[in-house]
């Protein structure tokens, strides 16, 4: 099976997930709160009201009708609702508050690769001499050091013992955000040509984004460099070397190659965990993401709002599942070929 | 290469002097790598302040209803070794205590989902490729495909949050992982002779999970256990950040960072050594875990 | 000594281990000479391959060589600098492993592998190969491989085990090399693949002028293909013949006890193993390493190891059962 075909028959299993989830979901917002509409005027709203309101919201109908009501809304006009606790309709939520998130996984997931595979790569090279014992040292203490202390820590360090980066929030108070485009402010202040906002965007997201990202970049150097030294001694390596390959070319394009495979599908998902402890980074840096308002909504059983949450992660979470297949599909032959690895 | 057992004769033949010797040798292996007994020391600590809690900490009622305003927020000295919080409460004290609910979460999630997943996976690996695999995996693959803490925090969520739903939370996130590490390594193990021998000599299925299968997967279940009480309680610390976990004013690890945070960083003591008391727990069961991988296993020809 | 192509002298070979070190090779003898083809057969754990891999300078990190020489051409490749290195493995030596599989790499095409392999024959000179793609192209029709084209641009994974051995032997001869050294080249493979791999090494070997060192654990494969045959035991050669002598007469009880344990086609009886084992490397026998099995051993065997003996026509055995032989051609 070439890449083509394969990446369609991931593509059409994702979107038939995210029907399942979609499914899933409606039915826990749907089952578990008491009466939506009641919930949604407060208790002392009169009850001719309230029956107005459930037919409005086609809570008279069937299941499956209100499933297919919902669905057209979402659709058409991405409407979710409200959120009870913002009171604003929760797409403006989602859009204010996802591309915080993303931006800041998005950094995240820069410095897991990049770092990762470097430190790795390094490690793996210089092995057993002490720059392979520092990087090893280093990367057992981000393993076990979760993101959140080490959100703490660094905020401590750098934001009060040494004043160097903001402690909070995604601007300086005062400062007008650019025109939004995305509504990444890194990625708009780009678009707009203001350097001077991009570098203020930026060094809010720098602490956040490295407490994040420390563990999976430990894990990933480490695997990194188990797996090239599993492969070092493989047979191939030792015939390309014996057939006078020289050795820097066979180190970073025959024995890097294969060695990133499983490195690279555990970075993937911890990617998709990064999304899960976000939240605790975001409250402790107050920067107003999507995984703070998730944490919110759900501990305020804000149905609406959890459904959208929900929904956005769970496309993302496809979206990101899928990139990886493809990666590592496009590393490992064998993937694509035969539909599992040997 | 073979290494050639050594047959000495004599003592070895007594089943009791035998798992002696196997002790004293998995120890001596075990002892040769000093970060194991670091790990090893740290988890002695961390367990004897748990088990000990009420008669370790310096302050024992400060885990409980306690309000003294008088000493609130009081830098670290002599008298509070981690200083006090904002409501006047030893910080050293609470750490003991939130170790103590920390380990007995810990124990009661893997109590609950290593049985659990270890059975599953063991079923699923005996019958492979038949439709129980194929049932029970892809179950395990839809939650496997959720990262723990999410789903933990789903369930959570939706429960009241109280400790008990938040242990319950986290097993059902956990046990997957079992049945994966339990899948692969059984539907390797049947192939082989003993296996085998035992049914074609007729043993009971339960016979050959129980005796045949599993005790092969000893070595990796145990490393795993080990490792596994410093990631439970990881989990468990995220969650109680947002209020589930341990209720006040009962300590929990997460909790007392959330409230740390507030004062940073005019009173950063409050945060930053519940902080590092997660990760001295997870340093230390880390390395204990790693050393029990080492011990356990088969040296290289 | 000037058509001597490789010459091995008194080789010993140590891999640390974590508290001691395993003494593997012992003071290997051994020579090729041009266009010669030579076997090197013996059980598992001998050491063949690590003498093979000592040859090509691929040996582990944790491998040493306390002592002992390795002349290619004349000259001792165990002191080149890198850039006489790189023109000894450009042209002077191929190996083709025993189990294609791993030799291949697995995430890249046979195309791209080849291309280096070509691209880097050229050695420490740097030239770029011109027309590298019809080199790989005859290579992949010499190792009668079907559909050379599309061979390119597969994988390994795509290809059968025969294939996959058959692409191994394009690698070895696809630009000029003195020597192919073909380890264990059919265990992995389905018998009936076997006899067309081994002809195919034959045939090419003896088209290029190419001297072969075969290494096979199985006596019928190298008296099909050798000239001359070389008897390993734990880390020792000791006894080498003319292939067709040496099965005729065999002098060392090691190689009389492997001849017997071929099952025969006629004849009766049952074949027989030789008991016993290999020795541990970490505590290898001060003497003969083959005396703890030997049903001949005596006294002199356990005090030193034995010294090559020339019985005549060629034939060199390592073993003091003949002693008196050397002498008393000696004092004829």
């Amino acid at each position: 099976m070439r890449l083509g075909p394969f990446i369609l028959r991931r593509l059409a299993l994702s979107i038939f997930v995210l029907f399942g989830l979609s499914i899933l979901i409606f039915l826990i917002a749907r089952v578990i709160p008491g009466d939506p509409a009641r919930m949604a005027l407060g208790p002392r709203t009169p009850v001719d009201v309230v029956e107005k309101l459930r037919q409005k919201m086609h809570l008279d109908k069937s299941l499956p009708q209100q499933y297919g009501f919902w669905l057209r809304d979402i659709i058409t006009r991405g409407d979710l609702g409200d959120s009870l606790l913002t009171r604003r309709p929760v797409k403006q939520d989602i859009r204010e508050f996802f591309p915080a998130t993303l931006e800041l996984v998005g950094l995240t997931a820069i410095f897991i690769v990049v770092f990762g595979i470097s430190l790795g790569v390094i490690s793996a090279r210089y092995a057993n001499t002490w720059v392979d014992k520092v990087v090893r040292l280093f990367s057992y203490l981000g393993i076990v050091t979760p993101a959140f202390a080490w959100a703490v820590i660094l905020m401590l360090l750098f934001c009060f013992v040494w004043y160097l980066f903001p402690s909070y929030g995604r601007l300086t108070e005062g400062v007008i955000p650019p025109v939004t485009i995305t509504g990444m402010y890194t990625i708009d202040s780009l678009l707009n040509g203001r350097l001077d906002l991009f570098w203020d965007a930026f060094v809010h997201l720098i602490l956040p984004a490295i407490a994040l990202a420390l563990p999976p970049m430990s894990q990933a150097a480490r695997l990194t460099r188990s797996s090239m030294a599993d492969n070092q001694n493989k047979d191939y390596i030792a015939s390309m070397i014996a057939y006078g390959v020289p050795s820097r070319i066979v180190s970073r394009k025959y024995l890097l190659k294969p060695s990133l495979i499983s490195p690279l599908t555990v970075m993937g998902l911890d990617i998709a965990a990064t999304f899960g402890y976000a939240f605790m980074v975001e409250q402790i840096f107050a920067f107003p993401g999507l995984a703070r308002y998730g944490i919110q909504v759900m501990l305020n059983k804000d149905v609406n709002a959890i459904v959208g949450v929900v929904m956005v992660l769970g496309v993302v979470f496809i979206i990101l599942n899928l990139t990886i297949d493809i990666l590592v599909s496009y590393l490992d032959p064998r993937i694509r070929l035969l539909g599992r690895s040997s | 290469m073979m290494t050639e057992k050594m047959f000495t004769p004599n003592a070895i033949e007594n089943p009791r002097v035998r798992r002696l010797d196997s002790l004293k040798k998995s120890w001596y292996k075990f002892s040769r790598n000093w970060l194991s007994l670091l790990g090893l020391v740290i988890v002695v600590i961390i367990v004897f302040l748990a088990v000990f809690a009420p008669y370790v900490a310096p302050y024992p009622q400060h885990a409980g209803k306690f309000i003294d305003f008088k000493f609130m927020n009081q830098p670290p000295s002599w008298q509070h070794l981690m200083g006090t919080d904002e409501i006047g409460r030893d910080v050293f004290s609470r750490i003991i205590f939130a170790y103590r609910s920390a380990l007995f979460m810990a124990i009661v999630v893997l109590a609950i989902s290593v049985p659990f997943g270890t059975l599953a996976g063991l079923i699923a690996g005996y019958y492979s490729g038949s439709w129980i695999d194929t049932v029970i995996m892809r179950v395990t693959d839809v939650f496997i495909s959720i990262p723990p803490i999410l789903l933990a925090l789903s369930i959570a969520a939706v429960l009241r949050p109280t400790l008990v739903n938040t242990m319950i939370a986290v097993s059902v996130s956990w046990w997957p992982w079992y049945t994966r590490m339990t899948y692969s390594l059984a539907s390797s193990i049947k192939n082989e002779f003993y296996v085998h021998a035992a049914e074609i000599t007729g043993a009971s299925k339960t016979h050959i999970l129980f005796h045949e299968i599993l005790p092969n997967c000893s070595s990796s279940l145990f490393t795993k256990i080990a490792l596994d009480i410093g990631w439970v309680t990881l989990v468990g610390a995220a969650l109680s950040f947002v209020g589930l976990g341990e209720q006040p004013p009962k300590p929990g690890l997460g909790d007392m960072i959330s409230k740390g945070i507030e004062r940073m960083p005019a009173q950063w003591w409050i945060a930053l050594f519940p902080a590092l008391a997660i990760m001295f727990l997870v340093l230390g069961f880390n390395l204990f875990g790693d050393g029990i991988r080492d011990t356990l296993s088969p040296e290289e020809g | 000594m000037s058509e001597m192509l490789l010459d091995i002298k008194n080789l010993h070979v140590w891999f640390k281990i974590y508290n001691s070190v395993l003494k593997v090779l012992n003071g290997v003898n051994f020579n090729v000479k041009f266009g010669e083809k030579v076997g090197l057969v013996g059980e598992a754990g001998c050491g063949k391959t690590t003498t093979m891999k000592a040859l090509l300078r691929i040996l582990p990190s944790t491998a040493l060589i306390p002592e002992g020489d390795i002349f290619v051409r004349g000259k001792n490749i165990l002191k080149l600098n890198s850039r006489e290195l790189a023109d000894l493995r450009g042209r002077g030596l191929s190996m083709i492993f025993q189990d294609p599989t791993s030799a291949l790499n697995p995430v890249f095409t046979i195309g791209q592998q080849l291309y280096d392999i070509i691209q880097y024959s050229a050695g420490s000179s740097g030239q770029k190969v011109a027309n590298k793609k019809n080199v790989a192209l005859r290579a992949l029709h010499e190792a009668r491989l079907p559909d050379p084209e599309r061979m390119l641009d597969s994988y390994p994974i795509q290809l059968s085990g025969g294939m996959r051995q058959r692409v191994c032997i394009a690698f070895a001869i696809a630009t000029a090399r003195d020597l192919l050294i073909a380890d264990e080249p059919t265990t992995n493979l389905d018998v009936t693949i076997q006899d067309q791999v081994l002809r195919l090494i034959r045939d090419l070997v003896e088209k290029k002028g190419s001297s072969l060192i075969l290494i096979t654990h199985s006596l019928g494969l190298a008296r099909e293909i050798t000239e001359r045959v070389y008897v390993m035991y734990a880390g020792n050669m000791i006894e080498m013949a003319a292939t067709s002598l040496l099965f005729k007469k065999p002098l060392h009880p090691y190689t009389k006890g492997l001849l017997a344990s071929v099952p025969r086609l006629s004849g009766g009886g049952f074949a027989e193993g030789i008991p016993g084992r290999i020795p541990d490397y970490r505590n290898p026998p001060p003497g003969c390493r083959f005396e703890p099995r030997c049903p001949y051993a005596f006294e002199p065997c356990s005090k030193a190891m034995p010294p090559y003996i020339d019985v005549g026509d060629g034939h060199q055995v390592a073993c003091y059962l003949y002693q008196n032989r050397q002498e008393n051609r000696k004092n004829a």
